[in-house]
């Protein structure tokens, strides 16, 4: 699994959650980008992220991730890429 | 004298959040979320204070005590939105459904409902929050004394609270230094649940000096 390809699986899990197929997967996407990122749909996509991708992220480990680059460098961290 | 709090002050902090939380009313968010009373999601808060989470608003470096004769007679809760590149309220959220998962799970449609009232914070804006006095203390002046000793501090900063509509005390303070209602979002669901003593939310703004 490579970074693109986590890109591409975190797409849909986006449009869902936040109920907007405009949003486009980027490193610097973050709440301030999204108006439907909220403190609720934000821990929303976390569970869906987690259960598409089998992992569990560790409290520091989520409140360091200040945008979806450094998610999906976790990622890439846990599956152990 | 007014100081920055520390651990030694958990119980009075803790106080100040309880009764910050029922605004003037006889409910405890807390418990109509996760069915937790004050004595039982006190160990909860304590553990998040002790995990020092940056950025986070319940840490003991966010919280200033004004004390009288020896005694903590006021306390209030204040940073800067944004300043660790997290909205506050995203961090509270996250961590409390980190450490509370079966009743965040069980929330979820409360939650949903108090999301509906929900105003996002204004980044930059220096956040006061959980302002309390203690009852032995009212009328002397104590939360004037250390609102303003937040804006000493944040000189030349916008300064924001947010409160319950209900909460007409609070808001008539908070308008008497200087802060002006921006914005009120309101969902009658709110009361209906039984989850917030009111079911308007107050923005409020004083810009700087």
């Amino acid at each position: 699994m490579n970074r693109e390809e986590i890109t591409s699986a975190l797409s849909p899990i986006f449009h869902r959650v936040f109920n907007n197929n405009e949003i486009i997967i980027t490193d610097d996407l973050n709440a301030e980008k999204v108006d439907q990122w909220d403190s609720l749909t934000h821990l929303n996509m976390i569970a869906e992220v987690e259960k598409h991708f089998e992992i569990k992220f560790k409290l520091k480990e989520l409140i360091g991730m200040k945008n979806v680059g450094d998610m999906i460098d976790l990622i890439l961290q846990k599956k152990g890429v | 004298m007014i100081r920055q709090a520390s651990h030694q002050d958990f119980d009075f902090i803790y106080e100040a959040i309880v009764q910050s939380e029922y605004s003037g009313g006889d409910i405890f968010p807390y418990e109509s979320l996760f069915g937790m009373k004050p004595a039982e999601f006190k160990e909860t808060v304590f553990n998040i204070f002790e995990e020092e989470i940056d950025g986070m608003p319940w840490h003991y470096e966010h919280w200033y005590i004004n004390e009288l004769n020896g005694h903590a007679a006021g306390a209030l809760c204040s940073w800067v939105e944004g300043s660790d590149g997290l909205s506050s309220d995203l961090l509270h959220a996250q961590t409390l459904s980190f450490l509370l998962p079966a009743q965040w799970q069980a929330a979820k449609i409360k939650l949903e409902s108090l999301s509906s009232v929900t105003i996002p914070r204004v980044n930059g804006f220096v956040q006061l929050e959980h302002l309390y006095t203690s009852q032995d203390f009212r009328g002397r002046g104590v939360m004037r004394e250390l609102m303003q000793f937040i804006f000493e501090t944040y000189s030349g900063k916008p300064f924001e609270i947010q409160v319950l509509k209900g909460n007409i005390k609070a808001v008539s303070l908070y308008e008497y230094m200087g802060f002006s209602v921006q914005n009120e979002k309101c969902n009658p669901a709110i009361k209906n649940l039984a989850l917030l003593s009111s079911d308007c939310k107050l923005q409020l703004t004083k810009q700087h000096e």
